[in-house]
């Protein structure tokens, strides 16, 4: 690639430079030709070749020019193009996120005018919907509710009834001791009477 | 000597089935007393709960039977004590009144 952008640097300074003033010098040769009486065939194929070969030689130089640093306009195209984007998306996040945070108070109050619309659109819907569902399920749920209290209730008065009978064996225990005590006390007293009074 | 009405002592035997006796009454008296604050509490208990007061009494009077009454132990040793204490009291009884 550089040889090829030195050669055609060259093949440029060269082509250019030495071919240039030939135009500007036949030109005014045909202007003087023109100016002298009229145009002889030979001049003018004369000219025409070298304006052909002008020709021919700009735009190979072009050809050449542009073949030699394609690829490198290509790529600082490409870098250019990367860059600026990268710039301008950096640009647009700054202004995105400046745009949100002055506005964010007004996004959220229209936030809440949208939920609250869909809402009071939707709610008489809703609102039939669940008064619908609790209809056809209301037997389902009383009779789960009553099957619930009733197993509780259960539940309960066993515990109850065992509670009743503890107590029941703990205050038996309490009156046969004392009931015993008693009689164990009449019975030592009768015994002292009998030995003494016989 | 040996006590008697006729010359003003008393028979120590006496002071003791009296002692006893008051003994007897007073636990009676207090467990009756007893009782009737247990009724008064569970029917108040049972009111919170929408239990009828006249369950609730009949409730801790089963209880009350239960635990004396109804309990063979139980019957055997009054039955015991009546025997013994009968007789005594009709003795006494019979001394002082008739």
């Amino acid at each position: 690639m550089p040889e090829t952008e030195g050669n055609q640097e060259e093949a440029g300074s060269e082509g250019v430079a030495p071919k240039s003033p030939e135009p500007e010098e036949s030109a005014p040769g045909e202007d003087a030709a023109e100016e002298a009486g009229g145009e002889t065939p030979a001049s003018k194929t004369g000219g025409a070749k070298i304006k052909d070969r002008f020709k021919r030689g700009l735009v190979s130089v072009a050809k050449a020019t542009y073949d030699a640093r394609a690829d490198d306009l290509q790529e600082r195209a490409i870098d250019a193009m990367r860059t600026a984007l990268a710039r301008e998306s950096e640009r647009l996040i700054e202004v995105a996120k400046l745009s949100y945070d002055d506005r964010a108070d007004d996004l959220e109050q229209r936030a809440v005018r949208a939920i609250r619309k869909v809402f009071d659109e939707e709610a008489d819907r809703l609102m039939s919907m669940a008064r619908d569902a609790y209809d056809s399920r209301a037997d389902d749920i009383e009779e789960r509710a009553a099957r619930a209290l009733r197993a509780a209730l259960i539940h309960e008065s066993r515990r109850i009834q065992a509670l009743i009978e503890r107590s029941v064996v703990v205050k038996r225990k309490e009156v046969r001791l004392s009931m015993g005590v008693l009689v164990v006390a009449n019975l030592l007293y009768l015994l002292v009477y009998k030995l003494t009074e016989g | 000597m040996i006590p008697s009405p006729e010359n003003g002592l008393i028979n120590p035997f006496y002071i003791m089935r009296g002692f006893t006796l008051g003994l007897f009454g007073f636990w009676t008296v207090r467990g009756y007393w007893r009782l009737i604050r247990t009724i008064r509490y569970w029917t108040g208990i049972g009111e919170q709960y929408g239990i009828p007061a006249r369950f609730a009494r009949a409730q801790v009077i089963r209880f009350a039977l239960r635990v004396t009454i109804f309990d063979p132990v139980y019957v055997i040793l009054l039955i015991i004590a009546m025997t013994i204490w009968f007789p005594l009291l009709e003795r006494t009884l019979g001394r002082f009144f008739g």
